[in-house]
C-alpha cells in the first residue's frame, strides 16, 4: 500500500516542497523513516505511534517505510509528525469517506503531542507563502500558528486542533471544515515573548491591521487582544527625540537618515549622546509595511520564540562587540540568519564600533552592498536578506577627546592612526552619512533654549518622505514591484539620472572632488543624501542647496 | 665620503667614543682633523676604558663588523656622510655648541651652503597653521632661501611640500636613521626631498625614531639656519625647543601671531612676549637675516660654482616678493570676490557669515543667534566652507578663515 501527501521543509528562510511517502507492506513489523532525517524527525516515529493510539486509532503492525522526498535534502525539526500520521491512517484505511480532492490540493505541517494535540512549529509563514506559490488550495497548520499564516493571501488556512479534527476534515465533515477554514488575508501583531525591543504595538497609523480585521471570521478572544493593543496607541514610546538637548545637526541628520534609510556613523567624545541618538531613531521611523512585515517575520519565525504573531515594529539590533562572526553574519552547520538578518528592514546598531574585530567589520562589506547574505551548504544556497539601516557609533580616538574643545586629546599621532586603521576605508565609504557629535558645554544645558521637536512630528515628515520614494521607484520600475525601496538603495543608473536633473549640481561635483578629495562612492552617497533632503522639502529635482547640506554629513573628516 | 669620515665613524662606532667627546677633542686640537684622529689612534683598547670612561655598551658588541655594516647600510639607502672638517659641512652648523662630527645626508642640496630658514610648528596643525606654513614657505622659497624643517607631520609637512612645489630647495632633518621613514605617511615627501632637496641626520642608519632623538634633532634644525620661524605651537610643543636652541645659538627667532582665543597658538604669543619678532610678511624675515647673507658671502670658501650667492639676483627676487604680497595670505581672489558679493547682498548667507567671527562658534549658537532653521544654517555653512571663507574648528565649531 502506498500513499503520498505534501509537506514543507525549511531551507534558510525559504520553504521547499517535500512529499511524505508511505509504503506499508507485510513482513516483520517495523517503522523506518528515510530521506536524511535528523534526530527530531526520526523521533517522530514514537510521537506518531503514541498520538495515533491515544486518538483512538490502531497503529498498523506492518512493515512501514516513510520516505521524505527529495531524499538528498536534510530534513530538520518536528514538522512531519502530522503528515506522517495522516498518511499512515489513510494507508491503513482507517479514514472513512476519504476526500482525496482535499488531500491532493493541500499541504500538511504540524508537531504531534503524545495525546494527539497539534503543537505549533516554527517557520510557518514561509511555508504558507510557498504553498500559495504552488497554487495549493488548503494548508493544514497547528492552531497556534494561525496568526502568522493568516497574513498570506490566496490560500485556505485550516487551523487544526488535534489529529481527530484533521481526520474529520479530510473525511468530508463540512461542519468542521467550515469552522477550521480561513481564507482571505489578515494580520495583526503580537509581542514576541522575551524580547524587550519589541514594545507593545501602539500604532494605528497603518490601517491594514485594523481594516483587515473585519474581513475574516475571527475568534472573539483574538479581537480582544487587538483592541487592547490599538487602545494603547496614543502613549508615546520610551525613547523620544524631545529628550535630546542641543545636537541640532545630529538631530537633523537622523531625520534625513530615517527618511532615506541611509547608513550613519556617529563620531564623538564619550557622553556626547551618540547612543542616545541611535536608540531614538526607531521612534521616528514608520512601522513596517505589510510586505516588509512578512519578510521580517519570515526571518524571526525561524526561531521558536517568535512562532506566533506578525512583527510590525522595525527591529533594532544592538549586538555586543564580542559577538562571533557566524552569529553576526549568519552561518552554522545548518545556516541560521545572523544578527544582520535579524535587523532586516530595521536597524543594526554597532556601538563602540572601533572595538569590533577588523574581520567582523570587513565581513560587513558585502552584506551592506548586496543587502543579502548567501551561505552555501550541501548543494543548497541559503539566502538571508539583510537590508538594514546601519548605525555606527564610535569615539574619534582611543582617549575619546580628539577635537573636543574643553578636554585635550592625549593620543599621539600613531595611536590615532592605529585606532582608525581598524575601520577600513571601504567600510566607511559605504556609510552615507558621518556626523560629528560634540559634547555639550556644561553651561549649554541651561542656556540652549531651542524647543526640541518630539518624535511624532519628525515621524510624520519621514512617513511622507517614504511615500514620495515609494511612488518614485514605482514609476521608475514602470509600475512593477521595484527592488529599490529607499533612496539609499538606489543603483548607479538612478543616481546618474538624479545627477542630471540639476545641471548646477553636476557642475559642482568636479570641484567638490578636487577640494575634498572624494571617492566615486562618496559622490554617489552625497547625491543619495541630497535626494532625500530634496524629498523632505518636497522638491521634484535635487536642489543645489540640498547638495550643499549633504556635504555637511560627509566631509569634515580628517581622521584618516 | 672621504677617508677621514670613515675613520671618525670607526672611532665612534667601534671604540665607542661619544660624539660630544670627539668634538671636544677636535676643538682642543684647533680644528685639525689629522691631529684629532692621531690622538685617538694612539690609544690602545685597554687604555680606552680608563681614559674615555664612556664606552657605549651597545656599540662594542661586534666592533669589527660595526663599521662595515654601517657603510653597507649607507650604500644601500643611497646616502652619504660628510664630516665636520670638510668644507661642504654646513657652515652655520659648525659654530654651534655641539655639532655632529659626521652628518649623514641624502640628496645634494646640502652641499650648496645656501641661506636657510627653519619653519617649525606643531604636528597637529590647524587650517590656519597649514595656510601660514604654506604661505611663508612658498614666499621664502621664491626669494631663494632654503626651507629647513623636521620632516614630521603637520606644519613640517606643509612647509616642505610648499617649498618643493615652488621648486625651491628644502632640507629635512630627521630624528632617526637616514633609512627610516617616520612618520610613514610622509613617504612621498621623503622621496621627493631625496631627489629635489636633501635629508640630513646625525643618527646612524637604522636608528628608530626614539623620543630622545627629537630635541637633539631640533638643535640641528636651528643650527643649520639663519633664523627659525614658528608657525603654530600650543603652550607646550617641541617646536618651542627649537626656538630655545635658536636663541642659544644666536639665531633670529620669528613667530606668526594668531587668534588670542585659540589655545593652539599660545606658544607663539608667549614667544613674541619674550622677544621673538612678530612676522606678518616674508619681508619681516628677509630684512633681519640680511646680515647672515653677508657673513655667508664674506667667509665663503665654497668652490662649487652653483653655490655662489648672487646677491643682486636675490635683491630682484625680494622686490618680486613685495609685489606678490599685496593679496591677503590664504584667501584666494575668488573668495575675495565672493566676500564682496556677500557684503553687498543682505541674504541669509551674510547673516550667518557676519555671525561667525574670529572666535569659534558652535552650530547651536549660530542657530539661536541668527534665528534660522538648522537645515538652512547647514547649507549656508557648506557654501561658505566650500568657498574658503570659514572653516570648521574642533567639532561643529566654525571660525572665519581671514
Amino acid at each position: 500500500m502506498f500513499f503520498k501527501l505534501d509537506s514543507f521543509a525549511l531551507a534558510g528562510i525559504e520553504a521547499i516542497n517535500i512529499s511524505v511517502e508511505v509504503h506499508m507492506s507485510n513482513g516483520l513489523p517495523s517503522f523506518t523513516i528515510v530521506g536524511l532525517p535528523d534526530k527530531a524527525v526520526n523521533e517522530s516515529r514514537l510521537r506518531v505511534r503514541a498520538a495515533i493510539l491515544n486518538s483512538g486509532y490502531i497503529f498498523p503492525m506492518k512493515r512501514i517505510i516513510i520516505n521524505l522526498a527529495p531524499a538528498d535534502i536534510k530534513k530538520e525539526g518536528v514538522l512531519y509528525d502530522l503528515p506522517i500520521a495522516i498518511a499512515l491512517l489513510i494507508v491503513s484505511q482507517q479514514v472513512n469517506n476519504l476526500d482525496t480532492g482535499i488531500i491532493a490540493q493541500s499541504g500538511f505541517i504540524g508537531e504531534l503531542s503524545l495525546d494527539g494535540k497539534i503543537n505549533p512549529v516554527r517557520g510557518i509563514i514561509s511555508m504558507a507563502q510557498k504553498s500559495a506559490e504552488l497554487k495549493k488550495k488548503y494548508f493544514f497548520i497547528p492552531e497556534d500558528n494561525f496568526d502568522q499564516a493568516a497574513v498570506i493571501s490566496n490560500i485556505g488556512i485550516l487551523r487544526c486542533r488535534d489529529l481527530t479534527y484533521v481526520i474529520s476534515i479530510i473525511s468530508g465533515n463540512n461542519l468542521i471544515f467550515k469552522e477550521a477554514i480561513f481564507s482571505g488575508q489578515t494580520a495583526y501583531c503580537a509581542n514576541p515573548v522575551g524580547s524587550e525591543l519589541y514594545k507593545e504595538t501602539k500604532n494605528n497609523s497603518k490601517d491594514w491591521h485594523n481594516s483587515s480585521f473585519s474581513q475574516g471570521s475571527k475568534p472573539d478572544e483574538e479581537s480582544g487582544i487587538l483592541d487592547e493593543a490599538s487602545g494603547n496607541s496614543n502613549s508615546d514610546s520610551d525613547y523620544d527625540f524631545s529628550d535630546i538637548k542641543g545636537q541640532l545637526k545630529a538631530r537633523r541628520a537622523m531625520e534625513i537618515a530615517a527618511a532615506g534609510m541611509h547608513n550613519v556613523m556617529l563620531i564623538g567624545p564619550p557622553g556626547s549622546g551618540k547612543t542616545m541618538l541611535a536608540k531614538r531613531i526607531l521612534s521616528i521611523m514608520p512601522d513596517l509595511s505589510m510586505d516588509e512585515s512578512i519578510e521580517v517575520t519570515k526571518i524571526y519565525s525561524l526561531y521558536k520564540k517568535y512562532s506566533n504573531g506578525l512583527i510590525i515594529k522595525r527591529p533594532f539590533i544592538n549586538p555586543h562587540n564580542t559577538i562571533t562572526q557566524a552569529s553576526l553574519i549568519g552561518g552554522g552547520i545548518t545556516p541560521r540568519p545572523g544578527e544582520i538578518s535579524l535587523a532586516h528592514r530595521g536597524i543594526l546598531f554597532l556601538d563602540e564600533f572601533s572595538q569590533y574585530p577588523q574581520s567582523h567589520v570587513e565581513s560587513l562589506r558585502l552584506p551592506l552592498e548586496n543587502k543579502e547574505v548567501v551561505i552555501s551548504r550541501n548543494n543548497l544556497f541559503y539566502r538571508f536578506p539583510c537590508s538594514f539601516m546601519f548605525i555606527v557609533a564610535m569615539n574619534p580616538c582611543s582617549c575619546g577627546y580628539r577635537g573636543d574643545e574643553r578636554k585635550r586629546c592625549r593620543c599621539t599621532d600613531s595611536e590615532i592612526r592605529k585606532y582608525w586603521k581598524g575601520i577600513s576605508g571601504p567600510t566607511i565609504d559605504r556609510i552615507d552619512m558621518r556626523i560629528n557629535v560634540p559634547r555639550l558645554q556644561d553651561d549649554e544645558f541651561s542656556q540652549i533654549d531651542i524647543k526640541t521637536e518630539s518624535s511624532r512630528k519628525i515621524k510624520n515628515r519621514v512617513i511622507a518622505c517614504h511615500e514620495i520614494q515609494k511612488d518614485r521607484f514605482k514609476a521608475a520600475a514602470y509600475g512593477a514591484e521595484s527592488t529599490v525601496k529607499y533612496n539609499s538603495e538606489a543603483g548607479i543608473k538612478l543616481i546618474s539620472n538624479w545627477m542630471l536633473e540639476n545641471s548646477e549640481v553636476a557642475k559642482l561635483i568636479p570641484k567638490m572632488v578636487s577640494k575634498y578629495n572624494l571617492s566615486a562612492r562618496a559622490i554617489s552617497s552625497l547625491i543619495k543624501v541630497s535626494r532625500t533632503i530634496s524629498d523632505l522639502e518636497n522638491n521634484k529635482n535635487i536642489s543645489t542647496s540640498s547638495f550643499f547640506e549633504a556635504l555637511n554629513y560627509r566631509v569634515n573628516f580628517d581622521y584618516e | 665620503m672621504n677617508n677621514d669620515s670613515k675613520k671618525i665613524l670607526q672611532i665612534l662606532c667601534e671604540k665607542g667614543v661619544k660624539p660630544s667627546y670627539f668634538i671636544a677633542c677636535y676643538r682642543r686640537n684647533c680644528l685639525d682633523m689629522k691631529k684629532t684622529l692621531e690622538c685617538f689612534s694612539t690609544v690602545s683598547a685597554n687604555e680606552q676604558k680608563s681614559i674615555f670612561n664612556m664606552l657605549q655598551p651597545e656599540a662594542s658588541k661586534e666592533p669589527d663588523n660595526a663599521l662595515n655594516n654601517l657603510l653597507r647600510m649607507l650604500k644601500f639607502s643611497n646616502s652619504d656622510a660628510v664630516n665636520i672638517s670638510e668644507e661642504y659641512y654646513p657652515k652655520f652648523l659648525k659654530e654651534i655648541y655641539f655639532p655632529p662630527p659626521v652628518l649623514f645626508y641624502k640628496g645634494n642640496k646640502i652641499l650648496e651652503n645656501n641661506l636657510c630658514i627653519a619653519i617649525v610648528g606643531t604636528r597637529k596643525s590647524t587650517v590656519y597653521g597649514r595656510d601660514a606654513a604654506r604661505y611663508f614657505a612658498t614666499q621664502l622659497a621664491r626669494a631663494g632661501i632654503t626651507i629647513v624643517s623636521g620632516l614630521a607631520a603637520g606644519i613640517d609637512y606643509h612647509a616642505h611640500k610648499a617649498s618643493i612645489d615652488e621648486k625651491g630647495s628644502s632640507i629635512g632633518v630627521l630624528g632617526c636613521g637616514i633609512d627610516v621613514i617616520y612618520p610613514a605617511e610622509n613617504r612621498e615627501i621623503y622621496n621627493e626631498l631625496a631627489v629635489r632637496g636633501s635629508i640630513v641626520t646625525e643618527f646612524f642608519p637604522g636608528t628608530p625614531p626614539l623620543k630622545n632623538n627629537f630635541p637633539a634633532r631640533n638643535r640641528i634644525i636651528s643650527g643649520l639656519c639663519a633664523g627659525v620661524l614658528l608657525i603654530e605651537a600650543p603652550e607646550k610643543s617641541g617646536a618651542l625647543i627649537t626656538c630655545d636652541f635658536a636663541v642659544n645659538q644666536d639665531r633670529e627667532v620669528f613667530a606668526v601671531p594668531g587668534s588670542i582665543f585659540s589655545p593652539d597658538i599660545k606658544g607663539n604669543h608667549n614667544l613674541i612676549k619674550s622677544g621673538a619678532k612678530l612676522v606678518q610678511h616674508p619681508d619681516d624675515i628677509l630684512e633681519e637675516i640680511w646680515s647672515f647673507y653677508k657673513i655667508l658671502h664674506e667667509t665663503a670658501n665654497i668652490k662649487t660654482p652653483e653655490a655662489v650667492i648672487p646677491e643682486i639676483k636675490n635683491y630682484r627676487q625680494l622686490s618680486s616678493v613685495q609685489q606678490a604680497s599685496q593679496e591677503k595670505p590664504g584667501l584666494s581672489k575668488k573668495s575675495l570676490n565672493l566676500l564682496n558679493i556677500l557684503h553687498n547682498t543682505d541674504g541669509q548667507q551674510k547673516v550667518v557669515y557676519d555671525f561667525i567671527g574670529c572666535k569659534p562658534v558652535s552650530l547651536e549658537e549660530i542657530v539661536t543667534g541668527t534665528g534660522l532653521k538648522i537645515a538652512e544654517v547647514l547649507k549656508i555653512i557648506s557654501i561658505l566652507e566650500f568657498n574658503n571663507l570659514i572653516c570648521e574648528k574642533n567639532l561643529n565649531q566654525f571660525v572665519r578663515i581671514c
